[in-house]
């Protein structure tokens, strides 16, 4: 439990850092929402006045603690631009890139896995090394190509095949459930096929490793064959080491799926993040990235968590220092 | 009863011959001392009996276990004769047993693996096993990495026993270990191997402890067995230059462990 709480607490620490680095950066930028809104031969009379309207002139540590007081109750602030709710326009977008990111990471897995451990497993060398091929073809393919290979193929209107949307995200959103769905398929595949060539090389590796290791032999030698070893025994010990590689890919796609966004016309958090910052809308653009930053972190956490409680050699060798 | 007869054994991988020619008989309840400097191909010919050898070596020869040719056999005999009628002390436990597993539920894999018993038989076995290798029954709620190295080899050897196997193979299981607990666990797995009437190949690099292990051994230099005969013979008479080095190198070390008590 303290190592949950010591977790917890570097979590929190780690976001409000975040935060200042974030706060502190976007202030750096040249150009602010009130120079774009004003126009590009607005006298700075005419600026001042929108900074002030804005409350961009007040003091920086001010601007800093109304924007956090604002996070503490979620309330993400309003958009200089468009005077709408951040909140609703971040939670608007992440019912995109969210089911977009949760269905390309099941691809991934499916296609990683399931071939990182038939190859490993494979007792023929050219199945083998036509596996290692794969993976190395598949995780090298640009996402912006291996999309649009993909809406060639399957694209309606334009692909060979014409079965699935490849462009836009219902303005219904999820309430038209199936045309929601089948609008995230493309995209889902090709964030899932690349990123599962990654994992199954990944899968291939931590497997490897554990299959040439002593554990095997003792399985082995208690009375399970080779293939049983493997997937009792070798996938639970190279379980650790994939929850790390797929936590870090789950926490990357968020904002690796922007190429992915703006392909396929989505509507999702990279996509606007994009749009935001052109605009130089300062109070989106910094809490849109906390968000992101938060949901890294967060991903981070569970994943100590989890390696905490998949591996209890962990817990013992820190017994008796520091917890 | 079970007896192994290795005959004209060779082992090579991606080309290179690792074991060459070697013969090895263990008669019914006898303890066989194999030994050799590292790299010698030792573990290769343990691994060679229990069916364990890399996917891409290759092997010619014969190796018998009872009236089973383990050299060839299908993946599910070797599984149905590991654990049941030979069973396997490993060098290192730290990273032989199954780190995520307790204690309990390692020993209580072989006999879940080749009997119908239920639940509280097999606990009640592996209570009764943690009893004879001298650990408490409370440590079969503890993970391995809860334990010393000592009382890891200890959980080794009641998971290679649990089944009363006809067969031990121990392959280096002190070189891990300090001298004492060395001494202790040698002692522990010749009495329990004896009571059980069952055979051991004891493997080694180091003559003192293959004395206390082993009535019969043989040498192994550079993938070829050397010499053979009655282990007390061999360590005050050696014939070959690597017997008189692997003899020597065990007094160096008797010597050393002496002066490391007296101080």
């Amino acid at each position: 439990m303290r190592f949950v709480i010591r977790r917890f607490l570097l979590f929190v620490a780690a976001l409000l850092a975040i935060s200042v680095v974030i706060f502190a950066a976007l202030r750096i930028l040249p150009g602010d929402v009130a120079s774009v809104m004003a126009g590009l031969n607005a006298p700075p009379e005419r600026v001042a006045q929108l900074r002030s309207q804005m409350g961009l002139d007040r003091p920086l540590t001010v601007q800093y603690f109304s924007w956090m007081g604002g996070l503490l109750h979620g309330d993400f602030g309003t958009s200089l631009l468009t005077g709408r709710s951040i909140s609703s326009t971040v939670a608007m977008r992440a019912s995109v890139t969210f089911p977009l990111i949760v269905l390309g990471l099941v691809v991934a897995l499916a296609i990683g896995l399931t071939l990182g451990v038939v190859s490993t497993l494979s007792t023929h060398a050219a199945v083998r090394s036509v596996f290692h091929f794969v993976a190395i073809v598949g995780g090298a393919i640009p996402a912006l190509w291996g999309g649009l290979l993909l809406i060639l193929l399957f694209g309606r209107g334009t692909g060979l095949l014409g079965i699935l949307p490849s462009q836009g995200f219902p303005e219904a959103g999820w309430d038209n459930f199936g045309s929601a769905l089948t609008s995230l398929v493309l995209p889902a595949l090709t964030v899932g096929i690349i990123d599962g060539a990654s994992l199954m090389r990944y899968t291939r590796s931590a497997l490897g490793e554990v299959m040439n290791s002593g554990y095997m032999d003792q399985a082995m030698a208690c009375g399970y064959t080779r293939r049983q070893a493997a997937l009792k025994v070798g996938l639970r010990l190279a379980t650790p080491q994939l929850v790390s590689v797929v936590g870090l890919m789950f926490a990357g796609m968020i904002t690796g799926v922007m190429v992915i966004e703006n392909l396929f016309a989505l509507p999702g958090i990279g996509a606007g993040l994009v749009t935001d910052l052109g605009n130089r809308d300062l109070i989106a653009v910094q809490s849109e990235l906390f968000m992101l930053a938060a949901f890294f972190l967060f991903v981070g956490f569970l994943v100590d968590l989890l390696h905490r409680f998949l591996d209890p050699r962990l817990k013992h060798a820190v017994q008796g220092g520091a917890q | 009863m079970m007896g192994v007869d290795v005959n004209k054994l060779g082992i090579s991988i991606g080309g290179k011959s690792i074991v060459r020619d070697v013969n090895v008989h263990i008669g019914d309840g006898e303890r066989v001392g194999l030994i050799g400097s590292s790299g010698s191909g030792k573990s290769m010919i343990s691994k060679a009996m229990l069916g364990l050898l890399p996917i891409n070596a290759q092997t010619e020869g014969s190796v018998i276990l009872g009236d089973t040719q383990v050299v060839g056999a299908d993946e599910t005999v070797l599984a149905g004769l590991r654990g049941r009628y030979v069973g396997a002390v490993f060098q290192n436990p730290a990273s032989s047993l199954n780190p995520v597993l307790t204690v309990g539920k390692q020993i209580e894999l072989p006999l879940k693996l080749h009997y119908d018993l239920d639940k509280a038989d097999r606990q009640a076995r592996v209570s009764a096993m943690l009893e004879k290798v001298g650990l408490d029954a409370t440590v079969a709620k503890k993970y391995p990495s809860e334990l010393s190295g000592g009382q890891q080899q200890r959980v080794g050897i009641a998971t290679a026993l649990i089944t009363s196997p006809r067969l031990i193979i121990a392959d280096e299981p002190t070189t891990a270990l300090d001298s004492i607990t060395q001494r202790q666990i040698v002692d522990l797995l010749v009495s329990l191997v004896d009571k059980a009437g069952a055979s051991m190949l004891f493997i080694t690099h180091d003559f003192s402890v293959l004395a206390r292990a082993t009535t019969r051994c043989y040498v192994l230099d550079g993938g070829r067995i050397v010499e053979s005969g009655n282990t007390a013979d061999l360590l005050e008479h050696p014939q070959g230059e690597q017997t008189k080095k692997l003899v020597a190198a065990a007094r160096e070390l008797t010597l050393q462990r002496k002066q490391n008590r007296d101080d």
